[in-house]
C-alpha cells in the first residue's frame, strides 16, 4: 500500500510539473500567427472573365437548385466513383444552350479547355473549377480561418461555414498556417474518417 | 484457475491507456474509438441481409464505403479486436477469466441481463448521436480538449449520477 | 521526426490497420487490469462506492493531454495534423446524457464491455448485443433524428480556443481538476469502506 502512495505522489508532481510548465511554454502549434486566409484574396462570387468559377460558388447554386445547371467530371469513371462533387456527372455529355455547365478535372488547364471549347460551340455558360476535386474539399468542404481574423473577413466567414455545413463540410478556426495538403490526403480525411467514432 | 489476483493501481492503468492513445495520436494522427466499429458491423450485417436497405441511405452508406473493399476492414474494427484479445490476456494471466455474471449483490441474473441489454441499447442510442462514446468522445476528444467531448463528458456524467437512484437495487 | 507518421505517409493502410490491432490489445489490456471489465466497479462510480472510472479516465485523459502538449512543443508532432473532434453542441450533449443514462443502468461502455465478454462475463456480451441493437435503432429512425444529429455544428474547435486562452492554460486546469478531483475520490472512497 505504501509503494502505492509512493507511486502516486510521484505521478502527481509530475502532472502538476508538465501542466505548470504548459502554462507558460506558450503555442504547441506549428507555424506563426499568419492567416489562414488570406485577406488579399477575397472569395470569389461571381465566375471570372474567362469562365473560371470558385467551389464556394459553385456550392452556392447547388444549394439554391440554380435552374439548368450541370456538371460534368472530365476525370473518368474510376475517379469519378471514387469521389465526385454532388450532381456532378461523368463525361461526355450533351449540353442544350441554356443550361450552365461546371466542368472539372485532373487539372486547371483541362477544365479551362473543355469550357472554352464549350463556349466556342455556343454554351454561354460553361464555366470550370480549376482545381476541381481538390477545391471542393479544402475551399468547400475544410474551410478555415484564422483567431486574428478581421470583423469583414469573420463577415464573409459566416457565409462561407453555413454553405460548408450544408455540404457536410468541417468549418474551423485554426491558429497559423496548416501546410498545404494534397487532395488524396483530404479526400482520405473527409471522406473515411468524418463518421468513425 | 488461480486464485484473481488485485487490480493495478487505478492511476497507473490509466497512464498505460493514456500513452497507447498517445500512440495512437503520433502514429495515426487519430484516437482511439469504440461504438464506431459497433456501426461498423451493424452497417456490414443490415447490408449482408438487405443491401437494397442501405444503399444511397444514411447513415449505413457512410460506414459501407464504395465496395471495393470489405468495410471490416477497418482502423477502429482492428482496434476493437484488439481490445478483446487485451482484455483476455490481462484476465488470463490474473486468473480473473471466469464464465460468470457481475451483477450487484442484490440483483438477479435475469434483471442483470435485462438491464444489461436496455443500457446497452440505449448507450447505442447515445453513442451515435454523440458520434462518439467514452473511448472515441470522453478519452480521445478530451485529451484533444474538444468541446464537444468535454460537453459529453459532462451530460453522460451528470445523467449517471442523476439516473442512479432509478437502479440502486441493481447495484447496492 | 515527422509525427503523426501516418499524415506524413511513413506508414500504409495495412501497418495502419495492424498498429489499430496492437494498440487495441494494449489498450484492452489495462482496462482490465485496472478492474474496468467488471460492470459492478464501473456502476460504483455512480453510487459513489468505487471511483475507478474517474480515476482511470483522467488519468488517461492528463497522460495523453499533456504527450500531445509536449511533443508537439518539442517540435516531434504537429499538432495541426491530429485529428480534431467536430463539436455539435446539441448532439454532443444530449447523447451523453442519454448516454450516460444507459451506462448507470448496464454498468458497462461499448469499450469495456468487450473486456468484459472476453473475461468470460455474460451481461458483457449481453450488453454488447445490446448496443448493436441501439445502434440500428437509431439508423432506422435517422430521417426523423438528421435534423438533431447535423445541428448547433461549431466545427473543429478546442475549449481553448472557444475561450481565446492558450492551449496551455487549458492543459494546466484540466490537470489540476484531474488532480483535485482524485484527492476528493480518495477520501470519499475512504469513507464508503
Amino acid at each position: 500500500m505504501k509503494n502505492r502512495v509512493t507511486t502516486n505522489r510521484l505521478l502527481a508532481t509530475v502532472a502538476l510539473v508538465l501542466g505548470a510548465g504548459a502554462l507558460v511554454a506558450g503555442s504547441p502549434y506549428r507555424g506563426d500567427a499568419e492567416r489562414a486566409r488570406s485577406a488579399a484574396e477575397p472569395v470569389a462570387w461571381v465566375p471570372a472573365a474567362d469562365g473560371r468559377v470558385s467551389a464556394l460558388l459553385v456550392a452556392q447554386w447547388l444549394r439554391e437548385r440554380k435552374a439548368g445547371l450541370r456538371i460534368s467530371d472530365l476525370r473518368g469513371v474510376e475517379a469519378y466513383e471514387q469521389f465526385h462533387l454532388p450532381k456532378a456527372e461523368p463525361a461526355p455529355q450533351a449540353f442544350s444552350r441554356g443550361e450552365t455547365v461546371v466542368v472539372y478535372g485532373t487539372d486547371s488547364v483541362e477544365a479551362r479547355l473543355a469550357a472554352s471549347t464549350l463556349r466556342e460551340a455556343g454554351m454561354e455558360q460553361a464555366y470550370y473549377l480549376a482545381d476541381g476535386v481538390g477545391e471542393w474539399l479544402t475551399e468547400l468542404l475544410n474551410p478555415t480561418l484564422s483567431p486574428d481574423a478581421s470583423p469583414e473577413e469573420r463577415a464573409v466567414w459566416a457565409r462561407i461555414a453555413e454553405l460548408s455545413r450544408y455540404f457536410g463540410g468541417l468549418p474551423r478556426i485554426q491558429a497559423g498556417v496548416a501546410e498545404p495538403r494534397s487532395a488524396a490526403e483530404v479526400l482520405r480525411r473527409t471522406v473515411r474518417r468524418s463518421c468513425a467514432f | 484457475m488461480s486464485h484473481p489476483r488485485p487490480y493495478m493501481n487505478p492511476y497507473l492503468a490509466g497512464v498505460g491507456i493514456g500513452i497507447a492513445l498517445l500512440l495512437a495520436f503520433v502514429i495515426m494522427g487519430r484516437g482511439l474509438g469504440a461504438s464506431g466499429a459497433f456501426s461498423t458491423v451493424v452497417a456490414t450485417g443490415v447490408h449482408t441481409v438487405a443491401p437494397d436497405h442501405t444503399t444511397n441511405k444514411l447513415p449505413y452508406e457512410a460506414y459501407l464505403g464504395d465496395g471495393s473493399v470489405s468495410p471490416l476492414k477497418d482502423w477502429l474494427v482492428f482496434e476493437i479486436l484488439g481490445i478483446t484479445l487485451g482484455g483476455l490476456l490481462s484476465a488470463l494471466l490474473a486468473g480473473r477469466f471466469r464464465v460468470s455474471i457481475d451483477k450487484g449483490p442484490r440483483a438477479s441474473n435475469r434483471s442483470r441481463l435485462l438491464f444489461a441489454f436496455g443500457g446497452g441499447t440505449i448507450m447505442g442510442i447515445g453513442a451515435k448521436l454523440a458520434r462518439g462514446c467514452t473511448s472515441g468522445q470522453a478519452l480521445t476528444g478530451g485529451a484533444l480538449l474538444s468541446v464537444g467531448s468535454w460537453l459529453f463528458i459532462i451530460g453522460a456524467f451528470a445523467a449517471g449520477y442523476l439516473a442512479a437512484p432509478l437502479f440502486r437495487r441493481e447495484w447496492t | 521526426m515527422n509525427a503523426p507518421f501516418y499524415e506524413f505517409g511513413l506508414l500504409g493502410e495495412n501497418a495502419g490497420l495492424l498498429v489499430a490491432l496492437v494498440i487495441g490489445i494494449a489498450f484492452g489490456f489495462f482496462l482490465e487490469r485496472g478492474g474496468l471489465g467488471n460492470a459492478r466497479k464501473l456502476a460504483g462510480q455512480f453510487y459513489l462506492t468505487d471511483l475507478v472510472v474517474l480515476k482511470v479516465l483522467f488519468s488517461a485523459i492528463v497522460t495523453a493531454m499533456l504527450g500531445l502538449f509536449w511533443l508537439s512543443k518539442l517540435g516531434l508532432l504537429d499538432l495541426s495534423r491530429v485529428y480534431l473532434l467536430p463539436t455539435y453542441v446539441a448532439p454532443h450533449l444530449i447523447g451523453g446524457v442519454v448516454f450516460g443514462v444507459g451506462f448507470v443502468m448496464g454498468g458497462l461502455c461499448p469499450g469495456t464491455s468487450c473486456v468484459a465478454a472476453s473475461s468470460g462475463r455474460i451481461d458483457g456480451l449481453v450488453l454488447l448485443g445490446g448496443m448493436l441493437f441501439g445502434i440500428l435503432l437509431f439508423n432506422e429512425a435517422f430521417p426523423l433524428l438528421q435534423g438533431l444529429y447535423y445541428s448547433t455544428a461549431l466545427g473543429q474547435v478546442t475549449v481553448a480556443q472557444l475561450l481565446g486562452l492558450p492551449h496551455g492554460v487549458l492543459v494546466f486546469a484540466v490537470v489540476v481538476a484531474a488532480l483535485g478531483s482524485f484527492v476528493v475520490a480518495e477520501r470519499i472512497e475512504a469513507r464508503t469502506k
